[in-house]
């Protein structure tokens, strides 16, 4: 059970946060003005 | 490497090895996991800030309406995530308190925002969008892409302008000239960062702030 929520969880993270970078990845700019190295995953698309 | 950097790494971190994600996934959500955190706590500054100095709702349309059109047009960036949150909230809530403090005459305000948006149309029509060294913009075609999509949100801006301005017209509400002041300095900002000039200004607070930080106790208290 415990396994099944922290599974859970670390895929609704996943979601959450692959699809800011990609939305991110995206765009020209972030919200504010620093700008973190792009990954090479997402620089190449 | 800073706080929030340190953050993101373990949260993609304990995500990757939970459902056992190569080395690149991992990547990915650090930076997706450090653009959240980021986003939120320069939004959570400048809402905080603008409720301290009582002008939330200027603070919050200046930040929000050069933040998306940032999206689109890029722009100078600070050296690091808290140097970055604190600009943010200086130039938000600095121009808020202008508005708030000094009396906004209709006149004043439709000269301004014909000034305004001539010179940020020019300037987007030129400069935009600006890329930067850790996220650069390759493709002819994305370039072109950020451009155009610059234009229609800056047409946007001046169309929602249009409609507060008659709703002031109607109502002889305050707040309503005050919002399109905000409008106008929050388009006014983020052209300007497209700009040499912007560069520097952004450079010189940058500058500033690192140097106020190690004066009060080394570069580590601000990481």
């Amino acid at each position: 059970m415990k396994n099944k929520m922290i599974t859970m969880m670390a895929v609704f993270g996943f979601t959450v946060l692959t699809f800011v970078a990609q939305t991110i990845s995206a765009s020209a700019c972030m919200w504010g003005a620093y700008q973190p190295k792009e990954p090479k995953l997402l620089s190449n698309k | 490497m800073y706080l929030i950097e340190k953050l993101s790494n373990r949260i993609a971190g304990e995500i990757a090895s939970t459902l056992k994600l190569d080395k690149d996934h991992e990547e990915v959500l650090a930076y997706g996991a450090f653009n959240l955190i980021e986003t939120l706590l320069s939004i959570i500054l400048v809402l905080l800030f603008g409720l301290l100095f009582d002008v939330l709702l200027e603070a919050s349309i200046i930040s929000f309406t050069s933040a998306i059109l940032r999206k689109y047009s890029g722009g100078a960036h600070a050296t690091s995530p808290n140097r970055c949150a604190v600009i943010g909230v200086i130039v938000s809530v600095g121009p808020a308190l202008i508005i708030g403090k000094i009396n906004t005459y209709e006149n004043m305000i439709f000269i301004s925002c014909i000034l305004i948006f001539v010179l940020a149309y020019y300037i987007i029509y030129k400069y935009a969008p600006v890329d930067t060294l850790n996220k650069p913009i390759k493709k002819e075609e994305r370039k072109r892409r950020f451009k155009k999509q610059s234009i229609i949100l800056l047409s946007v801006y001046l169309i929602t302008i249009i409609i507060v301005a008659i709703a002031y017209f109607k109502t002889k509400n305050i707040t309503l000239l005050n919002s399109i002041a905000s409008i106008q300095l929050g388009v006014l900002w983020q052209s300007i960062t497209l700009t040499f000039l912007g560069h520097m200004i952004i450079h010189k607070l940058d500058e500033s702030l690192r140097i106020l930080v190690s004066l009060g106790g080394g570069e580590n208290n601000e990481k």
